[in-house]
């Protein structure tokens, strides 16, 4: 090896990583826990579930007692209508001679 | 063939590491750590993006432990993955040099005098090469690999180590030559 070949040798020689540099490694081999992170997900996802599922069941109650506030209406005019014609034919008789 | 000398607890180390011992596991790295760091920090140049990369090594290394043979297929792994990795690190973000090699400032001094201004400038002008001459330089410097064991660890024909190192070595001299006579 000449003079030049030596010269790279000591430029390209070993280096030492920082201080911990197998215990950052280690610890990067442990995956942090993150089952609690997942529990409050889950958590989460279970409380919008059940809000969606009672909204959705009220809607079908509302829509429900307007069906039947509807046909009571319907009924109601009905009837109305009915007993208009009877009054008109009462006032009609009681005018003839 | 490529660890000239494999001492003993080396060995052991790496007996206990595959067998789930995270302790022999960190003795491993500790054997290995200057190595896997120094071709990151003499292919990259940048101390932080070295240790990064070397912690994804071992990382790996750590994930693909039973897939390795023994402590010398060890050594050659870690050369062939970080080699490989620093190449592609270099091209994905490019750390490569801005300018090229027939760019790159000639040293203003004798090689004879102050070494460590002379390794400085050296070590720029290593960094100035291309891609996969910097790696067979450093790989035949720093490792002091021969051109068969670099072309093992780099995946390419020995006539093409052969022929890189030799071209490199004759730009790094011309460089500094013209650089002395300066």
């Amino acid at each position: 090896m000449n003079e030049f070949e030596e010269q790279l040798k000591q430029t390209l020689s070993r280096k030492q990583p920082a201080i911990g540099f197998a215990e950052k490694v280690l610890a990067r081999t442990h995956p942090r826990n993150h089952s609690w992170k997942w529990a409050l997900v889950a958590g989460l996802a279970a409380c919008l579930a059940a809000v969606g599922v009672y909204e959705t069941y009220r809607y079908q109650q509302g829509q429900f007692a307007k069906e039947q506030v509807m046909l009571a209406l319907r009924i109601t005019a009905d009837k109305t209508h009915v007993a208009q014609q009877k009054v008109d034919q009462l006032n009609h008789r009681s005018f003839l001679p | 063939m490529f660890v000239r000398v494999q001492d003993n607890s080396g060995l052991v180390a790496f007996e206990k590491a595959l067998l789930g011992d995270e302790a022999a596991f960190a003795e491993l790295v500790r054997q290995h750590q200057a190595m896997v760091f120094s071709i990151a920090l003499h292919f990259l140049r940048n101390r932080a993006v070295a240790e990064e990369l070397a912690q994804d090594v071992f990382l790996h290394l750590f994930r693909k432990l039973k897939e390795i043979e023994s402590p010398t297929h060890l050594t050659n792994w870690l050369r062939r993955v970080t080699s490989h990795r620093c190449i592609d690190q270099s091209r994905q973000q490019k750390y490569r040099p801005r300018v090229g090699l027939e760019a790159a400032r000639e040293p203003s001094i004798s090689p004879k005098h102050s070494d460590p201004m002379l390794q400085s400038m050296l070590d720029r002008l290593i960094q100035a090469l291309p891609e996969k001459p910097r790696m067979v330089v450093i790989l035949r410097y720093q490792e002091e690999l021969e051109p068969g064991e670099i072309a093992e660890v780099m995946q390419i024909p020995v006539g093409t180590v052969k022929s890189i190192l030799h071209r490199a070595l004759a730009v790094l001299r011309g460089k500094m030559e013209r650089g002395a006579h300066a």
